[in-house]
C-alpha cells in the first residue's frame, strides 16, 4: 500500500520509489492524476538521476487538446516490495502517476488539507475490500 | 524511402519541425493502407526510413521496431486515434444535458 496526502495546493501527492539502472533506490513525490491515461511521467532530472534508457517518442494529447511528441523511457518502479518495469514519459511537470499504474488498485483520497491519499491493491477475486 | 543521414536529436529536445512533419505525413500514408481491424493498434514508425511496425501490444511493436531502427527516429502512434495517451483533461468531452426530478 502507498500512502500520501493532499497538499495545500489541492494535489493528491504520494511518495513513489524507483530503482536506478545502477541499483540505487530513489523516492519522488508524485502527483496522482486520474486525467492521465498513461503510466508515469518524470522530470528530466529524475530521468537523468535514474539513468533511464530512451525508447522512442510518442504522440500525446495534452489538456488543452494540443498534441505533442513526448520522449518515452523505461523505468523501474518499486511498489509493495515488488519491482517492475514501466514506461516513463519525460515531462517538464515532474512526477505524475497515471491510470495505467493504478490499474488493479483502489485509490482513496480524503480531500481536505493534509488528507490521506491511499493506493491499495484490489482483492483478486470477489467483492472489493471494505474499509 | 531511402534512409539519409540525419542529426540525432536529444530525447529532451523537441523534434525539428521537418522531422515532425515527415512523421505526420508518414503516419497518414501508412494508415491509409492499413485494414479497418488495425484501428486502435499501436504503430511505431521510423521517420528516417519509413519502416514501421503495427501491433495490438505496444511493447511488441516497440521491440520489433528497435531491431531495425534507432530510438531517436521512432515515434509511436495509435492507428486512427493518433495519440497514445492523454495527459490531463477529458478523453471524450462530456455533453451536458438537462435533467429533471
Amino acid at each position: 500500500m502507498i500512502s500520501g496526502e493532499v497538499s495545500a495546493f489541492d494535489e493528491a501527492i504520494v511518495p513513489l520509489r524507483l530503482r536506478s539502472t545502477d541499483g540505487r533506490l530513489f523516492e519522488v513525490e508524485a502527483l496522482v492524476d486520474t486525467g492521465f491515461t498513461g503510466w508515469l511521467t518524470l522530470g528530466r532530472d529524475g530521468i537523468d538521476a535514474l539513468g533511464l534508457q530512451f525508447r522512442e517518442r510518442q504522440r500525446v494529447r495534452l489538456g488543452d487538446d494540443r498534441s505533442k511528441k513526448m520522449s518515452l523511457f523505461t523505468g523501474i518502479v518499486v511498489w509493495d516490495e515488488q519491482e517492475f518495469a514501466v514506461p516513463v514519459l519525460a515531462s517538464e511537470q515532474g512526477a505524475i502517476i497515471g491510470m495505467r499504474l493504478l490499474r488493479g488498485h483502489r485509490l482513496f483520497v480524503d480531500v481536505v488539507d493534509g488528507g490521506e491519499v491511499l493506493i491499495e491493491r484490489r482483492a483478486q477475486d470477489g467483492p472489493l475490500l471494505s474499509r | 524511402m531511402k534512409s539519409k543521414p540525419m542529426i540525432i536529436t536529444s530525447p529532451f529536445d523537441p523534434l525539428p519541425a521537418e522531422d515532425e512533419a515527415r512523421a505526420e505525413q508518414l503516419y497518414e500514408a501508412i494508415v491509409a493502407q492499413l485494414p479497418p481491424q488495425d484501428y486502435g493498434k499501436y504503430l511505431v514508425l521510423d521517420f528516417s526510413t519509413g519502416r514501421y511496425e503495427v501491433d495490438a501490444d505496444d511493447i511488441a511493436a516497440s521491440e520489433r521496431a528497435h531491431r531495425h531502427s534507432k530510438p531517436e527516429h521512432l515515434i509511436m502512434y495509435r492507428v486512427g486515434v493518433r495519440d497514445v495517451v492523454r495527459l490531463g483533461g477529458a478523453v471524450n468531452p462530456r455533453r451536458m444535458r438537462e435533467v429533471s426530478f
